[in-house]
């Protein structure tokens, strides 16, 4: 047997041996397993779960042993994905940290830095906020004007972030801020990690479309943060957030997959909304065909995926591919939400959780909080922008 | 789901040699001066010697071991020079068919067609549209009775491989058998159609034809068994050959705007185009990741690729025809002239979009194999 075969089988046995029942089924939102100081679980099982897969570094699986990751190549990597997939297994562990700031950490930061934070993450001791959008920075992200001053032993940050997520719930949160102001925008960027906890930062959840009050406003008045956490050097910050980015968009673009969301079959739920006539097809012609065209879609985005693990792997990343990834897996997923909603009739429009099953108050969330995506980690005219210019060479 | 080595070196030499002996003005010259069999024969002998004529076989009878992603790599420089070959018809279906049915035409053809010394067409669609259900051409003790309206490399073929209903009191694929009618057999009219993008098909009749139970390729009655397999191969491999004309027409239209100006810029800096030109290449990339799936899939061993063959043409029709609308229309005045290749491309997306199943078809067999 190979060296993968044989790892795929151990993984197959431990994880059998050790991920719960409960665990094994598509997460509701409550039962979410957050990092964080004050980290709650809503069920005996999640917590163990939790504790298993944290004590071996698979909520990290790639991420090196020293800090408390998992270690694992990218093929064995690949391996646990699929076989937790087979066995729906929950994913462990929930935090901006682990999915955006880590990958960037272990590029860039130094390594006390990382000694400080990666084995946090890991562990899920700290929950992580990002502090990027300002009021008026947002596509034109370069334009920030939070600033950072130094004041010989501190830096001290004034101004506001926007669309932070749960940053009233984070312990930390990773910011760009600008330490000069004196070169092109790009330039006298920093990127700085800030705790949740020293004076003058204040934050405001946003009221949403959804109903959810995911995103907040961040306020830094007068914060004192010391030198030491700036990440990648005074003024490099844009090289950092631009590492970050990747693994931003490639969250956004997989992002179906970590909520596992419960509604996921359409044939299913068209089935049972809708209806089949005697020859097993769908009663409504238009919407069999809409359903076609999404799981078209769908199905060749896992297609793109794999390919795209491929050439990661014999390293000929093809450059456009990470981009249209997230522009379209992100559209995708609205194109679903809208064909969700179609699919409920009238049971798609009540706002009031009592006159709905479960499901069909998921599926109307998350059909307006999913609006996010297209526009969070660059929007959708931003991605063509960058294929446009990055991939195809067109001119500025 | 990535080239290897040697499938690169493949496409590679391919390209060379397309770019040298078969560029998009070797289709022009046989648009305007009619060969008789419908392609240049001094150029597919040169292919054969590259050996293209067996990629699709096992070793055992010639092939290479470049595999289906192999073939596919081929039938991507075939899109993008626009080349007129009997590749399509004679080995990926015809040779393809041969092998399947593992019967004595395997020792008996099968050479002749690696050598290129005979050429075959797969005769299949009577109607309008591709649909071999309704096969309605008919042997009937020993007489062959129907007629075809869309085979491919008919006017060059040696033989033709009929699809006809043998088992009466049948429906749809059963009942059905595959059989080899030489061309110059009693009773076989061919009549050459010049098809809009400068390629060929022909209107093949069969009045009264004699046909011995040596002529059955695989077992009579049932060949829908093996020929249904071999044509969703086929399908990926054309899916193939479409991608690879859109790239080559994303791939001008992007030389294009790089170079036209317009109120003194380059109209490539127009925010416009170039989301056109964006969403064009995610679509592209899209369609090709279900290809090269599909064909991966083949060279993996799997038996049933229907779900990816239909899924790969569905997804190769919309992107090339969107493809080639939006070049015509970002060239602009040239766009539409028959100086400028564009509209060649544009012509041919059509024609493969008839060609083993149009979108229609292939989306109704996605959702049926799918269970809704």
């Amino acid at each position: 047997m190979s060296p993968i075969d044989e790892f795929r089988q151990q993984t197959r046995a431990w994880l059998e041996e050790n991920c719960p029942a409960s665990q094994r089924r598509p997460v509701v939102k409550e039962e979410q397993i957050w990092a964080g100081r004050d980290r709650v679980f809503a069920t005996p099982d999640a917590k163990l779960w939790f504790e298993r897969m944290r004590d071996k570094g698979w909520t990290a699986p790639s991420w090196p042993t020293e800090y408390g990751g998992g270690g694992l190549s990218r093929d064995e990597e690949k391996v646990l994905e699929q076989e937790m997939a087979r066995l729906h297994c929950r994913p462990p562990l929930y935090d901006l940290g682990l999915w955006m700031l880590g990958p960037a950490l272990l590029v860039h930061g130094n390594e006390a830095q990382k000694q400080e934070h990666i084995s946090k993450i890991v562990r899920g001791d700290i929950r992580w906020a990002q502090g990027y959008s300002e009021p008026a920075a947002g596509s034109d992200l370069a334009s920030l004007k939070t600033r950072a001053e130094d004041m010989g032993d501190h830096f001290l940050v004034n101004g506001t972030k926007i669309w932070t997520t749960q940053a009233d719930k984070a312990d930390w949160i990773f910011a760009l801020v600008r330490t000069d102001a004196s070169g092109t925008k790009h330039e006298g960027i920093s990127f700085i990690l800030i705790d949740m906890r020293t004076a003058g930062v204040s934050t405001t959840p946003i009221e949403l479309i959804s109903g959810e009050s995911e995103f907040c406003q961040t306020f830094f008045d007068d914060v004192k943060v010391p030198k030491e956490n700036i990440v990648g050097g005074l003024n490099n910050g844009w090289a950092v957030a631009k590492e970050l980015l990747k693994h931003e968009r490639k969250l956004m673009a997989t992002m179906e997959s970590i909520i596992q969301r419960e509604d996921e079959s359409l044939v299913e739920l068209a089935t049972q909304y809708i209806g089949m006539d005697e020859s097993g097809k769908l009663n409504d012609s238009s919407i069999r065909s809409r359903i076609t065209d999404q799981l078209m879609t769908a199905e060749a985005l896992e297609y793109l995926n794999e390919r795209l693990f491929f050439q990661h792997r014999s390293k000929q990343v093809d450059p456009g591919l990470p981009l249209t990834v997230k522009y379209l897996g992100t559209n995708a997923m609205q194109q679903k939400d809208e064909l969700l909603l179609q699919i409920l009739g009238n049971h798609g429009l009540s706002w009031q959780e009592q006159s709905h099953t479960p499901r069909e108050h998921n599926i109307v969330q998350n059909w307006a909080y999913n609006k996010a995506h297209t526009i969070a980690g660059g929007t959708s005219e931003i991605q063509l922008n960058i294929i446009a210019k990055r991939a195809l060479g067109l001119p500025a | 789901m990535v080239l290897n080595e040697e499938q690169r070196l493949l496409q590679s030499s391919i390209r060379d040699f397309l770019n040298q002996r078969a560029p998009v003005s070797a289709l022009r010259e046989l648009r305007d001066n009619p060969t008789p069999q419908g392609f240049d024969t001094s150029l597919w002998r040169e292919l054969v010697d590259l050996g293209v004529s067996s990629i699709v076989l096992s070793e055992a009878h010639g092939g290479f071991g470049f595999g289906w992603m192999g073939l596919g790599a081929v039938m991507e420089e075939i899109g993008r020079h626009l080349a007129v070959t009997p590749i399509f018809s004679s080995v990926v279906i015809g040779a393809a068919l041969i092998e399947a049915a593992d019967d004595h035409h395997s020792t008996e053809i099968l050479p002749e067609i690696v050598a290129g010394t005979r050429t075959l067409a797969f005769a299949c669609d009577e109607g309008l549209r591709f649909n071999p259900g309704a096969t309605a051409t008919l042997l009937n003790q020993g007489v062959l009775q129907g007629e075809k309206s869309f085979v491919l490399n008919g006017s060059g073929a040696t033989d033709f491989l009929v699809l006809a209903r043998t088992a009466t009191d049948t429906k749809g694929t059963d009942g059905l058998s595959l059989i080899l009618i030489p061309r110059d057999a009693t009773g076989v009219t061919v009549d050459t159609i010049h098809s809009v993008d400068g390629h060929n098909f022909a209107r093949v009749k069969f009045d009264q034809v004699a046909v011995d139970h040596r002529q059955f390729v695989g077992a009579p009655d049932h060949a829908w068994d093996f020929v249904s397999g071999v044509l969703d191969r086929a399908t990926l491999a054309l899916a193939a050959e479409m991608l690879g004309g859109a790239r080559e027409l994303l791939e001008r239209t992007l030389a294009y705007l790089n170079d036209r100006e317009q109120f003194d810029v380059k109209i490539g800096s127009f925010q416009a185009l170039q989301h056109r030109c964006a969403q064009l290449f995610c679509q592209l990339e899209l369609a090709q990741s279900v290809v090269y799936k599909g064909l991966s899939a083949i060279d993996q061993g799997q038996q049933d690729v229907a779900k990816l063959a239909s899924h790969a043409k569905v997804l190769a029709i919309d992107c090339y025809q969107k493809m080639s609308n939006e070049a015509v229309q970002m060239h602009g005045g040239m766009g539409i002239t028959d100086e400028v290749d564009i509209g060649l491309f544009l012509k041919r997306s059509r024609v493969c979009n008839q060609i083993l199943g149009d979108s229609s078809f292939h989306r109704e067999r996605f959702a049926t194999l799918c269970g809704y």
